[in-house]
C-alpha cells in the first residue's frame, strides 16, 4: 500500500500501520544514526573551539602562542577538517541513513557494520586532527589529513554507501522521492571524490598545477555534491513532512536535481581565477558556477511555494525554523557564489576575508542549520524522548542565526574593502592589514555567540540521550501551539489547511 | 516505474563528464606540455629545489603558511600583483613543475610569496621576521614562530648563527637565539622562491 | 512495554498488535504516531517565465564559453585572446642562443654568481673577467660537470666554498649554452664551447664523482678536443 495516496485523511488503522512500520525502521536505524550524530556533536564542539582560537589569533597573534601545535597555520586546517568531516559529514551521514530508510519504507541495512563505520570515522578524525596539529598536515585545502587518516574514512564511507544503496534497492515504496535522488547522488559522488582526490594528490605523484585543479575540483565538490545534496534533500523531506503538504512541483524537483548534477561538478576551478591555469579551464568553471543559478532558483521556488501559506508554523517548530533559515541561506549564498565567480568581481574578492564569509554562509548558515533542524526532528524518534527545553532550543537558534549573520556581514564588508585596497598598489600592505582588524574582531564576537549556541545544542543532545528532563507528550516547540492538547496534526494528509 | 537505474546512470554520467573535463583533460594537457618543454634546451629543472630549500618546503607545509600567503601572480590587467612588485609577470603552469605540494594559496592575509626570494634576499631579515614578525614589520599579525628557534645561554663565544636583534627587542644578556635546522631550511626555501624567469607564454 | 505508561496518558485506545504481528518492532511512541504521512509530490508545472530566465542564463553561458575559451589551448592564459595564434607563433620561433644561455644562467647560476656576474665578495667568485672563465676551457667544463670545493683564488681574492655539480642536472646542450653565454657577457670575450666538447669531457672523466679542487684543476691534461671553433 503506497503512502502516497492523494486521498483524504487516512483511517486510524492505516495511520497505526504506517506508524508501526516507521517504528520498525527507526529501530533499525537507531544505533548507527545516533552513533554518527554523537560523533558529529563531539566534533562540533572541538571544531568550534579550534574556530575561536583561529579567529582570535588573527587579530591577536600572540594569543596562546608558543608551542608549534598552537600556531595559526595548524589550528586553522584543524578547524576546517573537524567541522567539515567531524561535524558536517557525520551529521549528514546520520540524516542520509535515516532518511533513505524512511523514504524507502524499509529497515536500514547492516546496522552493525555501520556502527563499525562510526568507530572508523571517529578514529580517522582523531588521528587526522592530531596529525595536523603535529605538523603532518598536507597543506592541501580540504585534504589536510595526513596519509594515514584517509583509509579510515574511505572504508567507513564504503560501508555507508553500501548500506544506503542496499536499503534503497530493497525499497517497499515504488515511487522514488526527490530526496532519495539527492541522497543516491551524495553517497555515490562523495566516495569517488574522496578516493580519487586522495589517491592522486596525497598518495600518487601528481605535482604542479595539476594538483591544484584536482584539489579544487575535489574541495568544491565536497560542498556541491556531498553537503548540498544532503542539505537540499533533507529540506525536501522535512519541509513537507512537518507541514503535511506536498512538494509544490515534481517537474521543478526534476529540473533542480539534474541541473545541479550537471553543473555543480564544473564549478571547482573558480577558486583559481587569475591563477597559473590556462584560460579554458577557468572559463569552464565560471560558466558552471553561473549555470548553478538554474538549480538554485528552481529549488528556491519549489521550497518557497511548498511553505507559502504556512510560514506561521515557523513560530512553533524548531525543525521548520532551522531548515527554512538554512534553505533561504542556500539560495542567498549560491547566488552570491555565482556572482563571485565572474572575473570582475573575483578580481576584488579573491584572496580576501570575503571568501571566508561566503564559505561560512554555505557550510554553516545553509548546511549546518539544516543539520540542526534535521537532528531536532530525527533524534526524538530514535530515543523515544522529546527535547528537554524549548527555551534552550530557542537560545540555540537565536545565537547561531544572529551569530552567523553578524559573521557574514562583518567579513563580507571587511573582505570587500580589503580586496579593493589590495588592488590599489599605492595602498601599503600593512594599512590593509590594519583595516581588517575591526572586522576580524567582530567575527570573534560572533563566533563566541555561535559557540554558546553549540553548547546549548550539545547539552540538549546529551539530555535527550540520557532521557533527562520532564517527560513530554508532545513535540518540544518554541511556543505552545493552539492544538497541542490533542494529537490532531496541523492539516491532514491531503494538503493545504490551516 | 523503477527509476533506480536511471538515477544511478544520470548521477554517474554527469559526474564523469566533469571528472574528464576538470581532472583528466588538464592533467593530460599539462603532462604533454611538460614533456614538450623538458625537451627544450632552456627547460627548468624537474626537481625545482634541492637540499635545504626542499626541506624548507616541508616546514612551510607543516606550519600552514599557505593559509595566509599565496604563491601566484595574477596578470597585469587583473589585480595589482605586478604593480605591487610581487613579480615581473604572471605565473604559469611551468613555474610549478615538480612541486609537491603546490601551495598556490587562497588567502592574502599576508603578501604573496611567489618571488619572495628576489624581493627579500636577507636571511637575517627572514629569521627576525619569523621569530617575531613585529620586529621587522610593526603592525603585522603573523604568528611568532619562536618554536623554530632556540633561546639558550651563550657558552663561550656567541654563535655565528645567532639572531641580531634591534636593541628594544634584545634577549636578556648572556642569552642568544639561534635558528633550529627547521628555521634554516625554511629560510633557504624562502630565499629560493623565484618564479621570475622569462617565459614565452604569458601575455600582457 | 517500556512506553506503556507514556502512551496511556495521552492516547485513548492504543491499538494492540494483531495476532502474528512481530512484537519486537512495536515500540511506538508519540513522536511517530503524530507524524504526517511521508511527503508527496505536487504536480504544479514549471512556470513559463522561468523557462525564459533559464534560457537567458544558458544563452549567456554559451556566449561566455565561446568568447573566453582561449582556444582550449594549454598555452593560452589570457581569456581575451581567443583563437589568435600569437603565443603559438612565438613559441616556435628559433631563439637566440645568447638568450637561451642567459635563461639557463638566471635559472641555475644567478642566485650565487649574481645577474651581474660579479658574485658576492668573499662568498661567490665573480665570472666577469675571471681567469677561470676565460682561460683553458677544460677547467671550466670540469667545474660545471663535477663541482668545485675548497680554497680558490679568483682575480687575486680568496674563496673557500662549494660549487655543486651540474653535470647531472644539465645536458651537454644546456652546458654548452650557459658556458658560451658567460664567456661573452659582462665584457668577457672568449670563444663558445660546443656541445661535443662537453660530451668528450664528460666521457673522459666519466668515473669522477668528487668535486674538483683548485690544485687538481690547475694540473689537468690539455683538452681532448684540440681545436675550439669560433662563433
Amino acid at each position: 500500500m503506497s503512502d502516497q495516496t492523494i486521498s483524504t485523511a487516512q483511517t486510524e488503522s492505516q495511520r497505526q500501520a504506517f506508524a508501526r512500520q516507521r517504528a520498525a525502521i527507526d529501530a533499525s536505524a537507531r544505533w548507527p544514526v545516533l552513533g554518527f550524530f554523537t560523533g558529529s556533536v563531539v566534533w562540533l564542539l572541538v571544531g568550534t573551539g579550534l574556530a575561536l582560537l583561529a579567529s582570535i589569533k588573527l587579530h591577536s597573534p600572540e594569543f596562546l602562542d608558543g608551542p608549534s601545535w598552537l600556531t595559526f597555520g595548524r589550528i586553522r586546517p584543524a578547524h576546517l577538517n573537524t567541522v567539515a568531516y567531524g561535524w558536517a559529514s557525520q551529521a549528514g551521514i546520520g540524516v542520509t541513513l535515516w532518511s533513505m530508510a524512511r523514504l524507502s519504507r524499509t529497515e536500514l541495512r547492516y546496522p552493525r557494520l555501520l556502527m563499525f563505520a562510526v568507530l572508523l570515522w571517529n578514529i580517522g578524525m582523531l588521528v587526522g586532527t592530531i596529525g595536523i596539529l603535529a605538523g603532518e598536515g598536507t597543506s592541501i585545502e580540504w585534504l589536510e589529513f595526513p596519509a594515514f587518516a584517509p583509509p579510515f574514512f574511505a572504508l567507513a564511507f564504503a560501508i555507508v554507501t553500501v548500506s544506503t544503496m542496499v536499503t534503497f534497492s530493497n525499497r517497499r515504496e515504488p515511487h522514488v522521492y526527490v530526496t532519495q535522488w539527492y541522497l543516491i547522488g551524495a553517497v555515490f559522488w562523495f566516495p569517488w571524490l574522496y578516493t580519487a582526490a586522495n589517491l592522486l594528490v596525497i598518495y600518487a605523484s601528481v605535482s604542479g598545477v595539476s594538483q591544484a585543479s584536482i584539489n579544487w575540483w575535489y574541495a568544491h565538490n565536497v560542498l556541491g555534491l556531498w553537503m548540498t545534496p544532503i542539505g537540499v534533500g533533507s529540506t525536501y523531506y522535512l519541509l513537507p513532512k512537518v507541514l503535511g503538504r506536498p512538494i509544490y512541483s515534481y517537474q521543478l524537483s526534476l529540473l533542480g536535481f539534474w541541473s545541479l548534477a550537471l553543473f555543480y561538478n564544473w564549478a571547482g576551478v573558480h577558486h583559481l581565477i587569475g591563477g597559473p591555469l590556462p584560460a579554458w579551464l577557468i572559463t569552464l568553471s565560471i560558466v558552471g558556477s553561473v549555470m548553478m543559478l538554474i538549480p538554485v532558483i528552481t529549488v528556491a521556488i519549489n521550497h518557497h511555494m511548498t511553505v507559502l501559506g504556512s510560514f506561521r508554523q515557523l513560530r512553533y517548530s524548531p525543525t521548520l525554523r532551522f531548515i527554512v533559515f538554512g534553505a533561504m541561506s542556500y539560495s542567498a549564498v549560491s547566488i552570491q557564489g555565482s556572482l563571485q565567480s565572474l572575473r570582475t568581481i573575483n578580481e576584488v574578492t579573491h584572496f580576501t576575508h570575503y571568501t571566508v564569509a561566503h564559505a561560512h554562509m554555505g557550510a554553516y548558515a545553509f548546511f549546518t542549520m539544516i543539520m540542526f533542524g534535521s537532528i531536532y526532528y530525527i533524534v526524538p524518534r530514535l530515543t523515544g524522548w522529546e527535547w528537554a527545553s524549548g527555551g534552550l532550543i530557542s537560545f540555540h537558534f537565536w545565537s547561531t542565526s544572529v551569530g552567523v549573520l553578524v559573521y557574514f556581514i562583518a567579513l563580507t564588508f571587511g573582505g570587500w574593502y580589503q580586496g579593493l585596497d589590495l588592488n590599489r598598489a599605492d595602498v601599503p600592505f600593512m594599512t590593509i592589514v590594519r583595516n581588517t582588524l575591526p572586522y576580524l574582531q567582530v567575527r570573534s564576537w560572533a563566533g563566541i555567540l555561535m559557540a554558546a549556541g553549540h553548547l546549548a545544542f550539545a547539552a540538549l543532545f546529551v539530555m535527550n540521550l540520557l532521557h533527562i528532563g520532564k517527560q513530554r507528550s508532545g513535540p518540544t516547540l518554541f511556543f505552545d501551539r493552539p492544538d497541542a492538547a490533542t494529537l490532531t496534526v496541523i492539516g491532514d494528509a491531503s494538503g493545504r489547511t490551516v | 516505474m523503477n527509476q533506480g537505474p536511471t538515477i544511478f546512470l544520470g548521477v554517474f554520467l554527469t559526474f564523469a563528464s566533469a571528472w574528464l573535463g576538470l581532472v583528466v583533460a588538464p592533467y593530460v594537457q599539462f603532462e604533454a606540455q611538460r614533456s614538450q618543454n623538458a625537451a627544450k634546451v632552456d627547460a627548468p629543472p624537474e626537481t625545482p629545489m634541492e637540499g635545504l630549500a626542499a626541506q624548507g618546503r616541508q616546514v612551510y607545509r607543516a606550519n600552514g603558511c599557505v593559509y595566509c600567503h599565496s604563491q601566484q601572480i595574477r596578470p597585469e590587467n587583473f589585480g595589482s600583483d605586478i604593480a605591487r612588485g610581487w613579480g615581473p609577470r604572471r605565473t604559469v603552469a611551468q613555474d610549478y613543475v615538480g612541486e609537491r605540494p603546490v601551495m598556490l594559496g587562497t588567502m592574502r592575509t599576508g603578501p604573496d610569496l611567489a618571488n619572495i626570494g628576489t624581493r627579500q634576499t636577507s636571511a637575517a631579515w627572514h629569521h627576525l621576521h619569523l621569530y617575531n614578525s613585529r620586529i621587522t614589520s610593526p603592525g603585522s599579525i603573523m604568528p611568532r614562530f619562536t618554536f623554530l628557534y632556540e633561546q639558550r645561554k651563550v657558552v663561550g663565544q656567541r654563535s655565528s648563527a645567532a639572531l641580531t636583534f634591534p636593541p628594544e627587542w634584545d634577549v636578556k644578556p648572556g642569552y642568544e637565539v639561534v635558528p633550529t635546522n627547521e628555521a634554516k631550511a625554511l629560510v633557504a626555501y624562502l630565499l629560493a622562491m623565484d618564479r621570475s624567469r622569462p617565459l614565452e607564454e604569458p601575455g600582457p | 512495554m517500556k512506553h506503556a505508561t507514556t502512551m496511556s496518558s495521552i492516547d485513548k485506545a492504543t491499538p494492540q498488535p494483531d495476532i502474528g504481528e512481530n512484537h519486537n518492532v512495536l515500540d511506538l511512541h508519540a513522536a511517530i504516531l503524530r507524524e504526517q504521512a511521508e511527503p508527496r509530490d505536487g504536480f504544479e508545472p514549471i512556470p513559463a517565465w522561468l523557462t525564459f530566465v533559464f534560457g537567458a542564463i544558458i544563452f549567456w553561458g554559451g556566449y561566455y564559453l565561446a568568447s573566453f575559451n582561449g582556444g582550449f589551448r594549454v598555452t593560452e592564459y589570457d581569456e581575451r585572446r581567443n583563437g589568435a595564434s600569437d603565443s603559438l607563433a612565438k613559441s616556435t620561433a628559433p631563439v637566440d642562443p645568447v638568450v637561451l644561455g642567459k635563461r639557463l644562467y638566471t635559472a641555475n647560476c644567478a642566485a650565487c654568481h649574481q645577474p651581474t656576474g660579479l658574485g658576492v665578495s668573499g662568498q661567490f667568485p665573480p665570472l666577469a673577467d675571471s681567469e677561470w672563465v676565460l682561460g683553458e676551457p677544460a677547467m671550466l667544463k670540469n667545474i660545471l660537470l663535477h663541482g668545485l670545493q675548497g680554497p680558490l683564488k679568483v682575480k687575486g681574492q680568496s674563496y673557500n666554498g662549494n660549487m655543486p655539480a651540474f653535470g647531472a642536472r644539465l645536458s651537454d646542450d644546456q652546458l654548452s649554452l650557459v658556458l658560451s653565454y658567460i664567456r661573452q657577457e659582462w665584457g668577457n670575450a672568449a670563444a663558445p664551447i660546443l656541445p661535443e666538447s662537453i660530451a668528450a669531457q664528460r666521457k673522459a672523466f666519466a668515473q669522477r664523482t668528487n668535486p674538483w679542487s683548485e690544485s687538481e684543476l690547475k694540473t689537468l691534461p690539455p683538452d681532448p678536443i684540440a681545436v675550439e671553433k669560433a662563433g
